[in-house]
């Protein structure tokens, strides 16, 4: 009789603990998650988060084990129906008589029928399970929005999150349009590609483009309405250029090979003289024009 | 094998002739339940209501111990009793305590008597104490002589008459009565004795229902009967299996708490309303008489119910209250109520 309520006790030690490890689980990725969240808006490197999520977990497990309730404890607060018994049978386990016996016999009878469920403190693991989620849509969320900010300010580019686009980049991944999910061809549709820039009557480059400074037909412009497909030519301060502009990866500008040919220097000055003519021109449009130039100048040397 | 201690098993075997076997052990447990339908049924004949005193009663029975009831008159105390000690299968005696009773009068006395061939010699007349269970009734009439008479029955479960002791028979418990009203030529019994009471049990008056049922069953032409519900025999395997019943060293803990919390050095609402608390003998009893509620309630461990119940019995003859406290008005069981939301 004896034997058995020994048995029970520790199978049901055994739950316990299991239990508990798996709500430590959850918690230590919630920790984590949220403090990933607190740094990538601190502008702190997110690896770092994993030291004080450890931190915060080490210390919870520490206490509770240096404050763990008996098990007994645990069962009897959790079970009404065991009324004290559990407790008192444990006590007297090693005595018999005729009203012990009986005890220990129906108290292994009613841990029978429990079968632990008290010991699981499913209110505590659902608000876990739950805050783990919500700080993983969190998560999603402010990565997707940092990097779409990232194309709204472009300024920012010395900034970390900026930095952070940068590393990605190397990593393959392409920035623009969309963040990290186009770093792959596989989530690409052409389709939808098309339908941005200035057939989309947008004005934002790698979303809805608009002309390029320097009047005429700009980048994606009135020259040519298909100006992701095959190269075309636009027509800058005079100039003809036959180029390829992809702003569904970020606007970088691919300058074909006849425009790799132009003279250098013919597109330093006015360069020069178009930055005090447009200078209340959109931020972004700018920095478009810059970078254009400057894959422009790389192409020619 | 089932352990059967020392004392009341080798009393039962001693006084049945026979030795008591593990099966008749079990057989009494297991009908315990039954028994205890039996005894309220019976009861139930003739005491309309009043099932808290007769659990209370029947606790004092099962832990060998003696009870004081209070009630106004006509409140059925004495009816009570005197159903129980019919139910029992128990030889019962009544002494009606008066002023001018004497101890012998209790106890019982020297005669003499003369044989066949004339020789005179002196021979003991046991009085009623010698019965299975005695009921004083009014026992605060009697004088401080003859209630110590009686106590001293009570707490040893001999009488020394001269130079001779005779043993009492068992089982032996004293149901004493008292009435709060007319106190004027009572001798209110001192705190020492009052302390040998294991409760004090309090008979209040019947609801209004029970009191119609009450005066139709006492009013009708067919008087009621009861039959015998339980043996001598049983009753003394069940005292004995009262003290087997097991108790969590949580609950004793919580036994000392409500007992060491009445003392005035120990509790500021004791300090208050207090001028003593309970004696350890009040601790003993608490626990006791938990056990044999526990048993009477068909489980096989004591819980929080059961010690929590007792208490109010079980203290409230043993808590003086002081001026404060009558003055305000306040009962011994606000007082305990009190300790009892501290200890939790």
């Amino acid at each position: 009789m004896t034997r058995e309520l020994s048995e029970h006790l520790s199978e049901a030690k055994k739950v316990y603990w299991v239990t508990r490890m798996y709500g430590w689980l959850i918690l230590y990725l919630a920790a984590i998650l949220g403090f990933i969240i607190l740094f990538q808006l601190l502008g702190v490197k997110t690896v770092y988060a994993l030291i004080p999520a450890t931190l915060y977990i080490e210390m919870l497990v520490i206490a509770k084990l240096l404050f763990k309730p008996k098990i007994i404890d645990r069962l009897e607060h959790e079970e009404k129906r065991l009324d004290g018994s559990l407790k008192t049978a444990f006590e007297y386990r090693n005595r018999r008589n005729i009203i012990v016996d009986d005890l220990l016999a129906s108290v292994s009878r009613k841990l029978d029928s429990i079968g632990y469920s008290a010991l699981v403190d499913s209110e505590d693991l659902t608000y876990r399970t739950l805050t783990t989620v919500i700080l993983a849509f969190i998560f999603l969320t402010v990565t997707v929005v940092t990097y779409q900010d990232l194309i709204m300010d472009l300024n920012l580019k010395d900034s970390a999150l900026s930095k952070a686009g940068k590393e990605l980049r190397a990593q393959g991944g392409r920035l623009f349009g969309g963040g990290i999910w186009e770093s792959s061809e596989e989530y690409s549709n052409p389709e939808e590609e098309n339908e941005l820039g200035a057939s989309a009557g947008g004005r934002q480059p790698g979303f809805s483009e608009g002309p390029i400074p320097g009047g005429g037909s700009g980048v994606g412009g009135d020259a040519e309405s298909n100006i992701y497909g095959d190269p075309g030519s636009a027509n800058l301060w005079g100039q003809d250029l036959s180029m390829e502009l992809h702003p569904e990866y970020g606007g970088d500008v691919d300058v074909s090979e006849e425009a790799k040919k132009l003279d250098r220097t013919a597109y330093v000055l006015p360069e020069l003289e178009a930055a005090s003519e447009y200078k209340d021109y959109p931020v972004e449009q700018e920095e478009l024009v810059r970078k254009y130039f400057e894959k422009l100048l790389e192409g020619s040397r | 094998m089932i352990d059967k201690g020392k004392s009341l098993w080798k009393m039962v075997e001693e006084a049945e002739g026979k030795q008591l076997a593990d099966d008749e052990v079990r057989k009494v447990y297991t009908a315990l339940g039954e028994m205890y339908s039996d005894i309220k049924k019976e009861v139930g004949k003739v005491v309309v209501g009043q099932q808290d005193v007769l659990e209370q009663v029947l606790v004092s029975v099962f832990t060998q111990s003696h009870a004081l009831l209070e009630g106004f008159p006509g409140l059925g105390k004495t009816l009570i009793v005197k159903t129980l000690a019919n139910i029992m299968d128990l030889s019962f005696k009544r002494i009606q305590c008066t002023p001018d009773i004497m101890p012998s009068d209790i106890t019982g006395t020297y005669i003499i008597v003369e044989d066949e061939s004339g020789n005179k010699s002196f021979r003991f007349e046991r009085g009623p104490v010698f019965s299975n269970v005695v009921l004083a009734d009014e026992i605060n009439r009697a004088t401080p002589k003859a209630q110590s008479a009686l106590l001293e029955a009570m707490q040893e479960r001999q009488v020394t008459v001269g130079n001779t002791t005779y043993k009492l028979d068992l089982p032996f418990f004293v149901l004493a009565t008292q009435n709060p009203i007319e106190m004027e030529g009572t001798y209110p019994l001192p705190e020492a004795q009052l302390d040998r009471f294991l409760l004090k049990i309090l008979v209040k008056y019947p609801e209004r229902d029970e009191e119609d049922r009450i005066i139709d069953l006492y009013t009708s032409e067919a008087s009621p009967t009861v039959n015998k519900a339980i043996t001598k025999r049983q009753l003394l395997i069940i005292q004995e299996l009262t003290r087997k019943m097991p108790i969590s060293s949580e609950l004793r803990r919580m036994v000392l708490d409500i007992v060491t919390n009445t003392r005035p050095a120990k509790n500021e609402f004791a300090k208050k309303y207090l001028d003593y608390g309970a004696s350890p003998r009040a601790a003993i009893g608490l626990v006791l008489s938990s056990k044999a509620r526990a048993l009477l309630s068909g489980r096989n461990y004591v819980n929080k119910d059961d010690v929590k119940f007792m208490t109010y019995p079980v203290l409230r003859h043993r808590l003086i209250l002081n001026f404060e406290s009558e003055r305000k008005g306040i009962t011994e069981d606000e007082v305990i109520e009190e300790i009892l939301h501290e200890v939790g």
